[in-house]
């Protein structure tokens, strides 16, 4: 079978590839990443603010604090804790744990357990500060 | 052990060492970003809605000042590292691929001097 050099599939090949759990959660890690870069961005905004002095710092945290600004900080918290997760299985993996077929189905649904979790736990910690 | 095999890996071409290095020093943010990213969100969703004087104290306080600067730069690294495999899987244009990556590169600079600035001026600003 002869193929043109030119015209070689390369990745991504989702649209030819059937969705599974595993797949699912990879390139959700890889979103995940690319968007976290704007939860990074807001908050380079949000201490920039403050080192200018109050009057911008009041400006943006109104901002952040309208339900729009809440949703950002949600998303981007979910997020994280994701990323964080499916990042730390790729640090078992890169060492060589947890490679069975077997094993990568139980890790997911880890990952996706301790992901809901954290969201969780950080969400009432934040509630719960005086 | 996988880092002693990687290690026989270097040395063999110009484009493998930089390969491996990029591999390796990507860990090596991440596993700094596992305390680091607890100990910051753990202070960010107690002071996020609270007012500028308290926010401020919070972030004067040396401890909480160094785990914020630090999370915010690794975090930062850790992105340029992640994008620019994103970048060399996704275009193939290597002209592009080059243009965006320096741009990228750019980009992260310019927010490294942003934050650094932020960060001294917060923790010598006075009350």
């Amino acid at each position: 079978m002869t193929q043109d050099p030119q015209n070689r599939p390369l990745s991504p090949h989702l649209t030819i590839y059937r969705p599974q759990l595993n797949s699912v959660l990879s390139i959700m890690h890889r979103i995940t990443g690319i968007v976290l870069f704007f939860g990074l961005l807001l908050l380079i905004f949000w201490f920039f603010s403050m080192s200018v002095g109050q009057a911008s710092f009041d400006l943006f945290s109104a901002l952040i604090n309208s339900l729009i600004g809440k949703l950002i900080l949600l998303g981007s918290l979910c997020a994280l804790w994701y990323h964080f997760f499916t990042g730390v299985r790729h640090l078992f993996w890169d060492v060589g744990i947890g490679f069975g077929l077997e094993w990568v189905q139980r890790s997911s649904y880890a990952v996706l357990i301790a992901t809901i979790s954290l969201i969780i736990l950080t969400l009432l910690i934040g509630v719960f500060t005086v | 052990m996988i880092f002693r095999s990687l290690k026989g890996l270097r040395g063999q071409s110009h484009k493998g060492v930089e390969s491996t290095n990029h591999w390796i020093i990507q860990r090596f943010t991440s596993i700094l970003l596992i305390p680091l990213s607890i100990l910051f969100v753990v202070n960010f969703v107690r002071v996020f809605d609270k007012p500028f004087i308290e926010v401020l104290k919070t972030f004067q306080h040396p401890v909480n000042n160094l785990v914020a600067l630090l999370f915010i730069l690794i975090s930062l690294w850790h992105y340029r590292q992640g994008i620019e495999v994103v970048i060399e899987d996704y275009v193939h244009d290597l002209g592009k691929r080059n243009l965006t990556l320096r741009l990228i590169g750019i980009m992260c600079w310019f927010l490294v001097i942003v934050v650094i600035f932020s960060f001294v001026t917060i923790y010598r600003m006075e009350i």
